[in-house]
Order: C-alpha cells, then structure tokens, then sequence
C-alpha cells in the first residue's frame, strides 16, 4: 500500500475534505494532473471540473468549481469556489441549476462585463460536470 | 399627576415592549448561531489563502495591484448593517468612517464610498461624501458573488487609476459580546509591509505571473466576503446584547411602575378612609 498524506479541501463555506489519502487527481489548467507523496512544491490553478482522491483502492470523486490548488512536500491544499460530492448530487436540480445559469449566461455581455461574465460561466461548467458524472440514471 | 388608570396603562404597554425585545433578542441569538458558524467556516479558506497570496506577491512584483501610487484619491468600501435596534454597531462604524475621511482629508485625500447595508448609506447620503455605489438591504442574502460584485466595482475603479487605495471598514467578530472596528487596506497589497518572505523551491504553473493575476481578484474577493460575513455575526451579537439591555431595562421599569401603582393605590384608600371616619365625627356632632 502506497504511503499516506494529507489532502485538504476547503471552499469559503467550509472545508470539505480533511483526510490522508494515498493519491490525488486534480483538473489542473495545464491539464488534469495526479498527486502521490513527495511531489515537488506546486503551486497552480484548478479549473472547474472533478476532483478525485485515492483511498483503500477506491476513487471518491468531487466536483469542483475554479481555484487553485498548493502541493506541498507532504500535504495537498486545495481551495476552490465550490466543491461537492458525487453522492450528494440530486440530477434534477442540477439541471434544473444548469438551465436558470444559462439563461443569466446569455444575458450578460461578454465583453463589456468579462468579470461578471467568466463566473457565471464557470458555474455553468460546475453544472454540466455535475449532470455529465451522474449521466444515466 | 397620573392616575391608577394611566399608570396601568403604562404597565401594559411597557410590558408590550419588553415581550417584544425578548423576542428579538431570542431571534438575534438564533441568527447569531448561523452567521457564527458560516464565519467560522469560511476563516480557514481565507487563511490559507492568503498565506498563498502573500508569499506568492512577495516573489513577484510584477503586477498593478500591488503597485502603490501617490493618493489623491482612496475608495473605502464600509459595511454597517441593513437594520438598526443593535446598539452601538453602526454608529461607531459611521463615527470611524467619518474620522477616517477628515484624516485622509488632512492629507489631501479625497475619499468616496461604496456602502454595503442600508444603514451606512443612509448615514453618508445626507453629507457631502460621494457614494459611487450601494448595496442596500443585501445582509440576508449575502454569498460569495456579492463580494465579487462588490470587488469587481473596486478593483476596476483600481485598475483603471481613478482610485489609488482601497480600503475596507467592517466590525469583525470577537465573540457574542465583543465586535472589533476593523480597517483593512485592501489594495495596493503590500506583503513586504506585513513581514511576508517568498518561498523557496517551488514550481509554479503556469508562470507566476499569471498565477498573481489570477489570484489577486479571487484573494481580495475572499477579504471582502469573510468581511462581510464577520460583520454579520457581529450586528446579530450587537443586537443580541442590546435587546437583552433593553428587555432588563424594561423590567426595571415595570418593578418601578408597580411601585407608584401600589403606593398610590394604598394613598387613595387612606383618603378615602380618613374622608369617612372625617364624615362619622362630623355626624356625631
């Protein structure tokens, strides 16, 4: 068994997730990249997408909006917008969420409030991931 | 002079009031519980954020938000509460604020506001300070895309050189019975000021740069929204204690009010008393 370390997620409503784990996968902007212990000190951006962890031979995935994500020598602390659990995600109102985003999506213009605009964009994405991994059911 | 009938109804209506502070003060204190719980949980992201922030700016140097610049002109964005009826929570806000522009004044700085709550609005409205913008009546619906509205106001006005510093006033949250005035320079952000060092051996992607550009919004978002939520734990701690002063202030009141009542209740019987035994001798003649 592959050693341990410590992961933390944490969003400005509270952390999430504070466990040792064996290995990390996180949606970086340079591409989805994997965490094992004793990776070089990292400092880089999470975009929105899923997050999962490695425990007793067993993904737990999490999907999270935009952030950014510290790699240290023997711990992962990622701070991001919002994150949630697979489990916890109730498709209908996630489509329901995905359709009320986009709407306020097209009403906002792009260039004249690329702020305003990029945010909502990037729920939108929270939204589609969260509809995309529960899928079939 | 007052009557059995009025002092009575003083009673009455004092004890209106105090059944009405009692409530409040109940209401506070489930309010209070909430927004504690919502401050604490956001303190740990804030935190580390900015842990990440400033060891992070103090390696580059490079980027417009943390470049400090003559002041001639400074934003502070103040936030008081939507409601009053919590002692003395928005008055030493307003009071600091005020002293706040005379101080920046002293120096030529002119400084303009962005209010969040009604109350500091109202406050500012009458005086002769610009307010670029409002957010009224938005305490109980406050979430992290507030402060980022609030933020993208500020920044751009930063960014874009009408305003050279930023500044954020907000009381933050002791415990249930203390509130701490806090002023926070928000932009320029100078982490060589508050003893920040870089950290060694450490890969960043893509280049730091562009990390601080990112990251700079997101940290001052963060700053403002732990704000605000530390603001409103503290107006319902605020509340609390001064509904729970009012509802013993009415109790005083009452106690004092039977007082009066039973004395004179007990002189017009002895009136009434003397009037008859004065009423017999006067027949015995």
């Amino acid at each position: 068994m592959a050693e341990k370390f410590k992961i933390e997620l944490v969003t400005p409503r509270g952390i999430v997730l504070g466990k040792m784990v064996e290995e990390v996968i996180a949606p970086g902007v340079m591409g989805e990249f994997g965490v094992l212990i004793g990776h070089t000190p990292m400092l880089t951006f999470i975009k929105p997408g899923v997050f999962s962890y490695l425990e007793s031979d067993r993904f737990v995935k999490y999907v999270v909006g935009p952030g950014f994500c510290e790699v240290l020598k023997d711990s992962v602390m990622v701070l991001v917008e919002e994150a949630h659990a697979v489990e916890s995600i109730d498709k209908a109102q996630a489509t329901e969420q995905l359709a009320a985003l986009e709407r306020q999506l097209l009403e906002i213009d792009a260039v004249e409030n690329a702020a305003e605009y990029e945010r909502v964009l990037n729920r939108v994405k929270v939204a589609r991931t969260k509809i995309s991994l529960v899928g079939g059911n | 002079m007052a009557s059995l009938r009025d002092i009575r109804k003083r009673i009455a209506s004092v004890k209106n009031t105090q059944k009405i502070t009692k409530a409040m003060k109940m209401v506070a204190a489930a309010k209070l519980r909430r927004a504690e719980e919502a401050i604490k949980a956001a303190r740990p992201f804030s935190e580390k954020m900015r842990e990440v922030m400033m060891s992070l700016a103090a390696r580059t140097k490079a980027h417009p938000m943390l470049e400090s610049r003559p002041v001639q002109k400074a934003l502070l964005i103040l936030v008081t509460a939507d409601r009053g009826l919590c002692g003395a929570f928005n008055t030493n806000l307003q009071r600091r604020a005020e002293s706040f522009v005379n101080e920046m004044k002293s120096r030529g700085v002119q400084v303009n506001f962005v209010t969040v709550g009604r109350k500091g609005n109202d406050y500012f409205r009458r005086r002769q300070v610009p307010i670029i913008e409002k957010f009224n009546n938005v305490m109980n619906k406050v979430s992290y895309d507030l402060a980022g509205q609030i933020v993208s106001i500020a920044t751009e006005n930063f960014l874009s050189g009408e305003f050279q510093e930023v500044y954020l006033l907000f009381n933050s949250f002791r415990s249930a019975v203390t509130q701490t005035l806090t002023l926070r320079k928000l932009l320029p952000i100078a982490p060589e000021e508050e003893g920040w060092k870089p950290r060694r051996g450490y890969l960043y992607e893509p280049s730091e740069e562009e990390l601080l550009k990112e990251l700079l919004p997101r940290y001052v978002q963060v700053q403002v929204f732990t704000g605000i939520l530390d603001s409103i734990a503290s107006e319902h701690g605020a509340r609390m204690s001064a509904m729970e002063a009012a509802t013993t202030n009415a109790g005083e009141m009452i106690n004092k009010l039977t007082l009066k009542l039973n004395r004179k209740r007990q002189e017009s019987i002895t009136t009434e008393l003397m009037e008859i035994v004065g009423g017999a001798e006067a027949l015995k003649g």
